[in-house]
């Protein structure tokens, strides 16, 4: 394999592996823009994945899998709402609540409709579209323009929230929201409401970050097959400064480190696997302490807003 | 939780405990019908299969002993204020030090050796917690995503020691031979699984709860109720951050030497049933009260083993303890409404 293959077929890793993380990235990055924390998503991720999987699975269709796995998203991603922002509890530890309740909730519907731990069975994805033209330009033609819908709505999606965030009103009462509640409530925008559609908005994409996994990826749902990646997202919000475009990068960046991860496992079987499953998490690690400061990101990000308190 | 207003009595936090804790169970009971089972029948295949015979409550008090351990490492860094969730990667740190002095140190005598592997798993633990530590420390990074993170590695590096360098030489299985004799934990109560490890974690509780007399406890209670308030005290927060925090790590490192020396007696993958993360539950519902961790220690314990008599009894999945878990976190945040609710009646 000469080397214009091998980066060709890294590049198309790359991409084939990021809508699960980029999904979830994106959500959140609205969310938090919004000012709330939801530390949910590993949980909304697992329960996305099995709810996913099943819908499919009974449907055979691959889209009626990603609706359902969305509404179970919002489901869970409503309670934390609620929690956060009707009764302004603590967020850091609602979110972890969420998370621990969605895991547990993939398990437990794995278990009653399946029976067993990995679920025996297989369902189909998506089928690629290859886009005519540009998949004939050397490397980067068949590595992204060969893929599969969601892989192409993803990176649509991130340059779309982009403008919608930075160059529309409702993006920015959004991050007025975000910044200071107490200004936002005074000019009249409903900070409830908007905190609200944004924290669904993110439990809606992060239920369907997870089905990708279970539904395009392994084909299948096994317990513990989020594996971090909702942490992960966390963190690359942060590595993006909440900016959709940069939370792309973000994501090709880890998913490029991931794609080469696994392939030095193939070529060089005898390197201890364990050490190259460690990279995504150490990366991550490093990515936090060359970007994550203090005071950074939405000023009132995490903090509960009661109208009339200061 | 910091508070605004002085901390609860021990009371208070108990009955509220306990009101969550009834609330959560009858929201479980919708998953059990959901699948056609009497919640109540299903509850009480559950306590009997955790207290139904002297073994399976020597079973339970196998379980109760990481897991006290662990409630106590996230809920002293909680005090603090810092969100410990890396307790299941200091303690497989713990273990991987416990097993490595256990292989090699073998002539030191017991019960020096016992001591000895304490004190190794303790710094190993609090090593892996200083990271996160220090990055929130010197750069305000949040520990959330820090611990979370450093949670991966230890876990994968036990899997790579049993399996390879560390691996029983001619052994068939992928472990790690037994630790010598010496290291072993005596049993507690004779004939079952129940050993000592229990005890060193309830005497740890009380060790904790007198220390927090102390100004390292002072300091943190003030931390943690007005953090403006304590640097203008003079209160050094970012020492007592890094204290908390490796007093922590420590404990939990203490969790993997528990394991290896009074159960597993050798490294392999997946000694441990996620006692890290349910830690993080056992300390909350025990509202970061150490003596109350014991309590809520013992529930945790109780509902993992009586729910495999449940399982096999009613049908039910013992996955429902894990939607137990997350339920009893996010009720025990309405724990103040529920606490001034009630005694709000009790004054009309």
């Amino acid at each position: 394999m000469d080397l214009m293959d091998f980066v060709t077929s890294i590049l198309r890793c790359t991409f084939m592996l990021s809508p699960p993380i980029l999904f979830t990235a994106l959500g959140e990055a609205i969310a938090e823009s919004s000012g709330i924390l939801n530390l949910g998503l590993e949980g909304i991720m697992a329960l996305g994945a099995i709810c996913g999987c099943i819908s499919t699975y009974f449907t055979g269709n691959p889209w009626i899998g990603m609706f359902f796995a969305a509404l179970a998203g919002i489901v869970l991603a409503f309670i934390h709402a609620f929690m956060s922002i009707k009764l302004c509890v603590r967020q850091e530890v609602c979110g972890i609540g969420i998370t621990i309740l969605g895991v547990g909730l993939s398990i437990y519907i794995n278990r009653i409709v399946f029976g067993g731990a990995i679920a025996p069975v297989r369902v189909g994805g998506f089928n690629d579209v290859p886009i005519p033209l540009l998949n004939q330009m050397p490397v980067i033609g068949p590595a992204i323009f060969n893929q599969n819908p969601l892989v192409y709505i993803g990176i649509i999606l991130a340059i779309f929230l982009t403008f919608f965030l930075y160059k529309t009103s409702y993006g920015i009462r959004i991050r007025a929201v975000g910044e200071n509640p107490s200004v936002a409530d005074s000019l009249g925008i409903n900070v409830q409401l908007i905190r609200y559609v944004c924290v669904l908005f993110g439990g809606a994409m992060a239920g369907m970050g997870g089905a990708y996994l279970s539904i395009a990826q392994m084909h299948m749902f096994y317990e513990g097959m989020v594996a971090g990646r909702g942490w992960i997202a966390l963190a690359i919000v942060i590595f993006g400064r909440w900016n959709p475009i940069a939370v792309l990068g973000g994501t090709l960046l880890f998913a490029g480190i991931d794609s080469v991860q696994m392939r030095i496992q193939v070529i060089a079987p005898w390197f201890p696997y364990q050490i190259l499953l460690m990279t995504p998490y150490l990366f991550t690690v490093v990515v936090l302490i060359l970007f994550a400061k203090k005071v950074e990101g939405p000023r009132a990000l995490a903090m509960p807003f009661r109208r009339g308190e200061e | 939780m910091p508070a605004k207003r002085k901390a609860p009595l021990f009371s208070s936090t108990l009955w509220s405990s306990i009101v969550c804790v009834v609330i959560s169970l009858v929201i479980c009971s919708f998953f059990m019908l959901i699948i056609g089972v009497n919640p109540i029948i299903a509850y009480l295949a559950l306590f009997n299969g955790a207290f139904g015979s002297v073994n399976r409550i020597s079973e339970v008090l196998v379980r109760m002993a990481p897991l006290l351990l662990a409630g106590l490492a996230v809920a002293i860094p909680f005090k603090c204020g810092v969100i410990n969730l890396g307790a299941e990667g200091q303690l497989h740190m713990g273990a991987i030090a416990t097993t490595i002095a256990g292989l090699t140190l073998i002539s030191v005598p017991s019960p020096l050796s016992i001591l000895l592997v304490a004190v190794l798993s303790f710094i190993a633990g609090a090593i892996w917690a200083l990271v996160p530590a220090i990055l929130k420390i010197k750069r305000g990074i949040s520990e959330v995503l820090t611990t979370i993170m450093l949670n991966y590695p230890p876990i994968l590096l036990v899997d790579y020691l049993s399996k390879g360098p560390l691996k029983e030489p001619g052994g068939m299985l992928p472990e790690t031979a037994k630790i010598s004799v010496n290291y072993w934990l005596p049993t507690l109560i004779p004939g079952t699984r129940c050993h000592f490890g229990l005890l060193i974690g309830i005497i740890l509780a009380f060790f904790i709860f007198i220390l927090w007399r102390t100004p390292l406890g002072y300091e943190v209670n003030i931390i943690a109720s007005n953090p403006k308030a304590a640097h203008a005290f003079g209160i050094n927060v970012d020492r007592r951050v890094l204290q908390t925090m490796l007093l922590g790590g420590g404990i939990a490192g203490l969790v993997g030497m528990n394991e290896i020396c009074g159960i597993q007696l050798r490294l392999k993958s997946g000694f441990s049933l996620n006692f890290g993360y349910t830690g993080v539950i056992v300390a909350l519902l025990a509202n970061l009260d150490f003596i109350g961790v014991i309590f809520s220690s013992l529930f945790f314990a109780a509902l993992d083993v009586g729910s495999g008599a449940m399982q096999r009894g009613t049908g039910v999945p013992i996955a429902i303890v894990e939607i137990l878990k997350g339920i009893v976190i996010i009720i025990v945040l309405v724990r103040e409404f529920i606490i001034r609710f009630v005694e709000g009646r009790k004054w009309t």
